[in-house]
């Protein structure tokens, strides 16, 4: 299987000195979903923001056989989509369709086409209507998957999204899970709901301090529990009872 | 949680609400040219001036009180930097220009001038009013796009409507803790709270401009700002302006003469 990312020896510092990853070493196979575990500060966003360049650490990262370097940035860009944590540092435009067609418009696409894809992606998170709405008038789960749209527009290969879970109502979180489920690219998704993250991803990394401390099919890594424990995270009790039994 | 927003009643529907944002703006700019150059001493220019203010208010179906409770909101500050003019005393004014009272000189001249000043801000910020109120803050700033205004200033005020409420928000989410634990504090310590509470604002507005602008670089943004254009202007559209521009500037001309 050829791979979407290769990560080698990765570091970053923050500006303040401290270090945030510290030798990070990961691949992602192209169509297989990657979770990203951790407790807080273990470097989980810091990780995703080299994905697309935003941060430049140390280190060689491969993006479907694109090395990460000035040069390459704005084809990279145009392969990672990174969907962030709060929608309100996505969703920067004034009505819900500029922020969707913000994307593809930067790539230059012909006005059809951007008009196209906007609608395409907005009906794809069910949020087509909404176009002309401003994004302070939505709600939060209707921002996030605005949010998600303004990605998918821009029709990423990888798909790389942080706690795309959080603040969501069970049936708002049930319904993003549905969704994520019917994209089909690569994705890697880093996020405290290890229930999410056991349902959609093969294979799943445990982050801590900078470092990977485990990958492997995520059963596996979220159901050992002294693993688990001791890098503060805890087996969901789903996945508990699966396998008692 | 709740707020004002300034395009409140942008969702009605009227004539005027239905124009094109560059007929508006460029009849609110013209509008507020002829105001300011027209002399102070026409009264009756800005009586007509004002008759026309009210009938775009009519038409645009936004209540009278609407616009006359943010005027109030406005005018206030204008006619606090004119409030000092009759004070300044003029060369080439007689003694029988000025009056004292309470033993102060006040100059009449001057007077004319707050007077002046006091009509012709009212006016303009009542188009501005009025403006704002029937056209979609985003749709107004497309208008301003296609009238090739400065695509950085646009932006701004873009990012401005945008990010106004959220920041909002968070001041009230902080003021909110802070009520919650300030059991009748003192003053002194509350005054204390509040600074903190606008430097940790400070930061946490600096620290979301560098997320979004993560965000924009990572959908591609390089400093070139895309959009996309729209239909042209309708014959709606010229009749309003021809009319607009007819009426205001004959009003012009017979104030001067």
């Amino acid at each position: 299987m050829t791979d979407a990312v290769t990560i080698r020896d990765l570091f970053y510092d923050y500006p303040d000195g401290r270090s945030a990853l510290a030798g990070v070493d990961l691949r992602v196979a192209a169509g297989e979903t990657m979770g990203i575990v951790g407790p807080n500060g273990a470097g989980k966003t810091t990780l995703l923001l080299h994905l697309n360049g935003i941060l430049t650490g140390r280190g060689v990262i491969n993006i479907c056989g694109m090395r990460m370097e000035k040069r390459n940035l704005k084809a990279i860009r145009r392969t990672v989509g990174l969907v962030f944590q709060d929608p309100d540092d996505q969703l920067f435009s004034a009505t819900v369709f500029d922020d969707v067609a913000f994307g593809p418009l930067n790539m230059d696409l012909a006005p059809d086409e951007v008009a196209y894809r906007a609608r395409e992606a907005l009906r794809q998170v069910q949020m087509s209507g909404y176009e002309q709405n401003s994004p302070h008038h939505l709600s939060f789960g209707e921002r996030k998957r605005a949010a998600i749209a303004t990605i998918l527009s821009m029709d990423p290969e990888i798909l790389v999204l942080d706690e795309p879970t959080s603040n969501l109502d069970p049936r708002q979180r049930r319904n993003l899970i549905g969704l994520l489920h019917g994209i089909t690219v690569t994705k890697i998704i880093a996020s405290h709901d290890l229930g999410m993250i056991a349902e959609l991803c093969g294979r799943t990394a445990l982050l801590n301090g900078g470092r990977i401390i485990a990958v492997g099919e995520t059963a596996a890594i979220l159901g050992d529990r002294e693993l688990m424990e001791a890098n503060g995270l805890e087996t969901p009790p789903g996945l508990l009872l699966r396998c008692q039994s | 949680m709740q707020h004002g927003f300034i395009d409140k009643y942008s969702d009605r529907h009227s004539p005027i609400h239905s124009l094109d944002p560059r007929t508006k703006l460029i009849c609110l700019l013209t509008f507020v040219v002829l105001v300011v150059t027209t002399p102070n001493r026409a009264v009756g220019a800005f009586g007509l001036f004002g008759m026309v203010i009210l009938l775009t208010v009519i038409l645009s179906r936004i209540p009278l009180r609407y616009v006359l409770k943010r005027l109030g909101l406005i005018v206030p500050f204008v006619l606090l930097t004119a409030a000092f003019l009759p004070l300044v005393h003029r060369p080439e004014s007689g003694p029988g220009d000025s009056l004292i009272v309470w033993g102060v000189t006040i100059d009449r001249a001057g007077l004319l001038l707050v007077q002046g000043a006091a009509v012709k801000s009212a006016l303009a910020v009542s188009a501005m009013i009025v403006l704002t109120a029937s056209t979609r803050f985003p749709v107004l700033l497309q208008g301003m796009e296609r009238l090739r205004a400065p695509k950085v200033l646009v932006m701004i005020l873009s990012f401005m409507y945008r990010y106004i409420f959220v920041i909002i928000d968070e001041v009230m989410r902080m003021q909110r803790a802070e009520a919650s634990r300030a059991a009748g504090g003192r003053t002194w310590r509350r005054v204390r709270a509040a600074g903190t509470m606008i430097g940790s604002l400070f930061i946490r507005t600096y620290e979301r401009a560098e997320r979004v602008y993560q965000s924009m670089n990572s959908r591609g943004f390089d400093g070139d700002i895309c959009t996309m254009h729209r239909p042209a202007l309708s014959t709606g559209d010229l009749l309003f302006v021809v009319l607009f521009l007819g009426g205001t500037i004959t009003v012009r001309l017979w104030g001067a003469a």
